[in-house]
């Protein structure tokens, strides 16, 4: 069992044997000092080293070995880089990235493109007087729009909730990648149980996926991070209209992982519109607002405050533009 | 800094120079221009551009913070639907910030008003009364100066700076214990002349309000129209001489009343709730004949749903 290492810890690559994914976050492999284990198989793997895309303390790429203590970090490890290491750890780390994107599209188009099964939810959502009323109250009033977007229905989602499963109608949505790859497909449960069940993904990918509501084939220079795709079709819809200098992407989620920051990589500012808790400080002690906005460089990043979640903000009448001009720096907050 | 002559004496040649460069950037920004507050005399009243500054005068209550929020509204409007980065600033000496959006807040909501692309500068609900005197002339322009250099990601320019009003202004720390009415004056002249220069300073059109004398009038347009003149703004004569352009203003239903039947010069009219006159004073570098057609003239106005409303019509019918 063999998956693949994240490019935050391509530098590792040489130097472990085995590595699981076991959640977007976190990866268990041998360890890159003490090896593997003696007992080693696939049913009993080296597992010790466990490593974390975004640590708990300092939100950066961290990895630990619970038999030998050996701790590793980009800043401090035990060995010492020179010059050349470092350009190569930023080269391996550049192509193992692109061979994720190369997997995420592989799987988009030969998978979920090839079964278009959004394509199926749209037609039902045309016969479904419940879908349609559904997105009107979301403030997507306009058919056109909601064909821009995709939007169907998938009438009896089994969902396997927090507290048990059932079924229920789901609004659904293919979450568009960069050069118009439908990457996956959103559900919105409409009749949650939980709050925790109102969002799934139909397939496993396990990848953060960026949603770009306008169909973009590239990373322009001022790009508009929102949280959630729905929100991020909001305000490419009421907002930037599609006649704007600025670019609206979606993130999955207040985090923001690797994919998208180097998705992200070349934009020269990007906005963060997040929703107002990520500025409330957690029960870790930090400012998730301001974690983001480490992750993409503090110099480039400029804070969108909105007193509720766009959305909601926008269908009461917050003008987003004028938001957007009136941003401030994270030193600013 | 040191004092250099060569700033200040320049040789016509250099004048004409600027002159053309003024005029050409004059033309080509005419969009940062702020059109006067009543649409119907925007042909009389030019628009007030970056660098200059207006005084509103009228008596006490006769409405000047309202005509305020009111141009204050049209120009955040116009700024939102431009979709052009800058902010509109408005200090009150007399509201607090969260007093000054009260009725916008019920007109429009919440997220309305949270949205709009300004500044309020000037006492919060629960300042301490020490706070409240802070905010004299010398801190409200380094305000200004925080405002547009480091309250927002990169520079923000001022599309307006509205001041309300420059009797109410706190006194600056080195007048502090001097109480009597010739420093006072001093104050005055001197707050309006740091105004007129923050205009210049960040190139924004300043709107600022004066009262003028309740007590006795020198200037009045006539006995019964008391609209206040050129000598009837309070304290000091600065606040007349400095400004670019001075619009004095007179809310009949205070100075008569309300049904009373009004026969002087030209004019014969019923006093209505709510007619106002309005006198245009001044225009610095105005043409009377082409540029500021309205200087020196007087127009009827009324309020008509929260906005000022000048008819030519309505004008005629209260010649006699």
């Amino acid at each position: 069992m063999f998956d693949q290492l994240p490019p935050e810890f391509a530098a590792l690559q040489e130097k472990i044997q085995w590595v699981k994914q076991i959640t977007a976050n976190e990866y268990h492999s041998s360890c890159p000092v003490c090896g593997v284990e003696p007992h080693h198989s696939d049913a009993n793997p080296s597992n010790r080293f466990v490593m974390w895309v975004e640590s708990r303390t300092n939100g950066k790429p961290f990895g630990f070995c619970r038999r030998c203590g050996h701790k590793w970090t980009h800043g401090k490890q035990d060995v010492v880089w020179t010059d050349e290491e470092k350009a190569a750890f930023q080269s391996k780390r550049r192509e193992l990235n692109q061979r994720e994107e190369e997997r995420v599209q592989e799987y988009a188009r030969n998978v979920i493109m090839r079964q278009g099964i959004y394509r199926t939810y749209m037609q039902n959502l045309s016969e479904s007087t419940y879908g349609k009323q559904y997105l009107t109250q979301r403030g997507f009033t306009s058919d056109e729009w909601n064909r821009w977007f995709g939007y169907g229905i998938l009438n009896d989602y089994k969902c396997k909730g927090e507290h048990s499963t059932y079924y229920t109608p789901a609004i659904t949505m293919p979450v568009i990648g960069m050069g118009f790859v439908v990457e996956n497909v959103k559900l919105r449960v409409t009749e949650a149980h939980h709050p925790n069940d109102r969002f799934r993904n139909i397939y496993k990918t396990k990848a953060q996926h960026v949603h770009f509501p306008m169909r973009d084939k590239g990373i322009e220079n001022k790009v508009l991070v929102v949280e959630g795709e729905m929100k991020a079709n909001m305000v490419a819809m009421r907002v930037l209209n599609g006649k704007d200098d600025l670019q609206v992407v979606g993130s999955q989620g207040m985090g923001i992982g690797a994919r998208m920051v180097y998705a992200l990589e070349s934009a020269e500012v990007i906005y963060l519109c997040l929703d107002p808790d990520t500025y409330q400080t957690n029960k870790h002690g930090k400012i998730p607002v301001l974690e983001t906005a480490r992750k993409f460089g503090l110099d480039r990043v400029r804070l969108v405050r909105t007193p509720l979640k766009v959305d909601d903000a926008i269908l009461q009448g917050f003008n987003v533009r004028n938001a957007i001009n009136m941003a401030i720096k994270p030193s600013q907050l | 800094m040191t004092f250099n002559p060569k700033n200040y004496a320049k040789r016509s040649d250099e004048v004409a120079e600027n002159y053309e460069k003024r005029e050409q950037w004059r033309k080509e920004n005419e969009h940062l221009a702020v059109p006067f507050f009543i649409e119907g005399l925007r042909d009389q009243v030019p628009p007030i551009y970056p660098d200059e500054m207006a005084v509103i005068g009228a008596p006490s209550g006769d409405g000047k913070t309202n005509i305020l929020k009111v141009w204050h509204a049209q120009i955040q409007e116009s700024l939102t639907s431009s979709r052009r980065r800058a902010v509109t600033v408005y200090g009150s000496q007399e509201e607090t910030t969260e007093r000054l959006i009260a009725d916008d807040y019920e007109k429009r909501g919440k997220m309305a008003v949270a949205s709009a692309p300004s500044v309020f500068v000037g006492t919060s609900f629960g300042m301490d009364a020490d706070s409240i005197e802070d905010i004299h002339m010398t801190n409200f322009i380094n305000t200004l100066g925080f405002i547009n250099s480091g309250m927002f990601a990169e520079p923000m320019p001022l599309a307006v700076v509205e001041y309300d009003y420059l009797q109410a202004t706190p006194y600056d720390p080195t007048r502090k214990n001097m109480v009597t009415g010739e420093q006072y004056r001093h104050q005055v002249n001197d707050n309006t002349r740091r105004l007129f220069k923050a205009a210049q300073t960040f190139h924004t059109p300043v709107i600022t309000a004066s009262q003028t004398s309740i007590k006795s009038m020198n200037s009045a347009y006539s006995k019964d129209i008391p609209i206040p003149g050129r000598g009837d703004f309070s304290e000091a004569s600065g606040v007349y001489q400095i400004p670019d352009f001075v619009y004095s203003f007179i809310h009949m239903r205070n100075a008569s009343t309300v049904g009373r039947r009004i026969t002087e010069g030209q004019w014969d009219f019923t006093v209505e709730k709510n007619l106002l006159f309005f006198w245009f004073l001044k225009a610095r570098g105005h043409n009377p004949e082409t540029t500021a057609r309205g200087v020196g003239k007087v127009f009827p106005i009324r309020i008509i749903n929260d906005q000022y409303v000048y008819d030519p019509e309505y004008h005629q019918s209260l010649l006699a």
